[in-house]
């Protein structure tokens, strides 16, 4: 089988200006490096912390944003040799769904008009009463009414903007969609719902997902694979089967160790990584996790792990392990 | 403004009751104006040599000026100048503002930067006297004061758009428009603009006043509005030369200037604060 998506040795970096009069320019470095290939019909969860290029490699596989180097393949064909229609075109194919449901739809349209807009733009509709049908479909699809097709945003709960959100993304029969951490802010209980709406949806529209999540619970319900990043960096890939039955990459291990677990009498050992995440302007040397890993050996400090095979359906990039 | 969002408007509007005082100051002024053919006891421009340098009385409600013409008909005929002449001055800078200014902060880099330095070159000419040269080169006929005031108002109207449009264009529905494949036009026009106007309606009503003080000072220094066709100012200038004897001829025309600027500032300041709290500087 062909991957949906392959990513090749993706960079992005950022110019950070110090200070107004000049001086030395800091490089943020947000996608360091990163190789990945996502399989039609998988969800492929990506969990790290805040600001290690998670957002980002998403925008970049979407080409919301420019990479510094490496390619972007979808179904085979290199991205950015796309001409301006033919990315048009492959637009219809691959969407987003955003993190924040407030800052995700246009305070002054109404639902009809947000919704439509894909339609609109990529002219689908010739009259107004299919345009409406359109709409009224692919709402109904997310559990919003035909009552509050003109009902502006702000009247909407996170929840249900949420799902307005998601019939956006869903409107043109995408293939391929990134979800930015689609729950991260919700509540508990609204999340369970929205996370089945995207499971039910992803087998009735025949989905593929890169799933973006910081929490690892999340990731482990719905993913068919977890690829971990630190840094800019994919530091594992494991099939979600394998979760915590195999030697993980320290940094997973330690991942694993912080997800609460809703069982009191359950103890587990508790790995508490030292010092803070070092700041992607300044990335340490060899390994990019060693000023924090528990097992550091002094080849960490120097050399850069490899990619490699570890077990059947596991890959990581550690000396250790 | 749609439908839900222009009654959230309103419902904080209301009770602002400094903004609503001008409102109601705006709304009496332009009803004046457009009636002033019905509202004026007499033609703005009928010369009586029998009533000269009248006082108020009942015949003439704000007395008559050097020529015997009526004071109250001059000022109510003066108004319209004025309103015209705020509306399209402040039109004109706000096309040019926005229109820059989106530019500016959409497209960023050297685009920015072109324009933004344009604007500080702008902002260093001494506004009042690049107008008074400008006037005093072309024809002072009213057209020519709008347009001069409009084309050194923009600048502040572009420094606004530019930065609100640099913080809405980060904002996630901006992505989704660009992520479904929506041209820039289309991003510019219904998902940028609209939601970067606010500060800049604001801007405009304050702006109103400035064009309108501006033009008053123009034309009482005889390069505005010519005589005999009223303007505040003019008939200021008619009143300075007989102010010993005639105190009426400059304290009314001064008097709805005054009231006339301040209704629109209140105005302004209410907008802002009913259309966005976080605009609101100072207060609780």
């Amino acid at each position: 089988m062909n991957p949906v998506v392959e990513v090749k040795d993706l960079f992005k970096h950022y110019q950070v200006r110090s200070s107004f009069w000049g001086g030395k320019d800091h490089v943020l470095q947000a996608v360091a490096g990163v190789n990945l290939s996502i399989m039609p019909g998988e969800i492929l969860g990506l969990v790290g912390e805040s600001g290690c290029g998670k957002s980002t490699l998403g925008r970049l596989i979407l080409k919301l944003e420019e990479p510094a180097s490496g390619q972007v393949f979808y179904k085979g064909r290199d991205v950015s040799s796309l001409s301006h229609r033919q990315m048009r075109n492959l637009r219809r194919d691959m969407q987003i769904i955003f993190q924040d449901p407030y800052s995700s739809l246009n305070p002054r349209r109404n639902i009809f008009d947000i919704v439509a807009e894909p339609f609109v733009i990529h002219k689908l509709c010739r009259t107004r009463t299919e345009l409406v049908e359109k709409v009224t479909h692919i709402l109904r699809e997310v559990g919003i009414g035909e009552g509050q097709l003109y009902r502006y945003p702000h009247e909407f709960s996170g929840g249900q903007r949420q799902r307005i959100g998601i019939a956006r993304a869903l409107a043109l029969h995408p293939e391929f969609i990134v979800a930015d951490e689609p729950v991260s802010s919700l509540d508990v209980s609204i999340q369970a719902q929205v996370i089945n709406l995207l499971l039910d949806l992803k087998n009735k529209f025949n989905l593929t997902y890169l799933f973006i999540a910081h929490d690892l619970q999340v990731v482990h319900y719905l993913s068919t694979r977890i690829a971990v990043m630190y840094l800019g960096k994919i530091v594992e890939i494991i099939d979600k089967n394998l979760l915590g039955q195999v030697p993980h990459h320290p940094y997973t291990e330690a991942l694993l160790a912080a997800a609460p677990y809703p069982d009191p009498t359950r103890r587990q050992k508790r790995i508490v990584l030292e010092g803070d995440p070092p700041s992607p302007l300044n990335i340490p040397s060899g390994c990019p996790f060693h000023p924090r890993c528990p097992y550091r050996k002094d080849i960490c400090t120097t050399d850069k792990p490899l990619w490699h095979e570890a077990g059947q359906r596991q890959w990581l990039s550690c000396h250790i392990r | 403004m749609k439908r839900a969002l222009a009654k959230e408007f309103w419902r904080r509007f209301k009770c602002h009751r400094l903004g609503l005082t001008g409102a109601m100051v705006v709304l009496l002024l332009f009803i004046v104006s457009l009636a002033a053919p019905v509202l004026s006891p007499y033609d703005p421009s009928y010369i009586d040599i029998k009533s000269i340098l009248e006082p108020p009385s009942y015949e003439h409600p704000l007395g008559t000026d050097q020529l015997g013409r009526d004071v109250l008909s001059r000022i109510i005929w003066g108004g319209r100048i004025s309103l015209m002449v705020g509306f399209v001055a402040v039109g004109i800078a706000t096309v040019v503002g926005v229109f820059l200014g989106a530019m500016a902060g959409y497209y960023a880099g050297y685009v920015d930067t072109i324009i933004m330095r344009f604007v500080d070159i702008m902002l260093c000419f001494p506004t009042f006297f690049l107008i008074l040269a400008v006037v005093a080169l072309l024809e002072p006929s009213i057209w020519n004061i709008m347009v001069v005031i409009g084309a050194t108002g923009w600048m502040g109207m572009a420094r606004l758009i530019r930065a609100e449009i640099l913080s809405v264009k980060e904002r996630d529905y901006v992505l989704a428009a660009r992520a479904l494949g929506a041209s820039h036009a289309r991003i510019i026009w219904r998902h940028i603009i609209p939601n970067a106007m606010a500060p800049v309606l604001v801007a405009a009503t304050l702006g109103v006043a400035a064009a309108i003080l501006t033009e008053s000072a123009l034309s009482f220094l005889g390069i505005g509005v010519q005589p005999p066709t009223p303007s505040w100012g003019n008939i200021l200038t008619a009143g300075k030369d007989s102010i010993e004897v005639a105190w009426w001829l400059s304290f009314y025309p001064g008097m709805a200037i005054l009231i006339t600027v301040l209704g629109y500032n209140l105005l302004g300041e209410g907008i802002r604060d009913a259309i966005d709290p976080r605009l609101r500087e100072g207060r609780g």
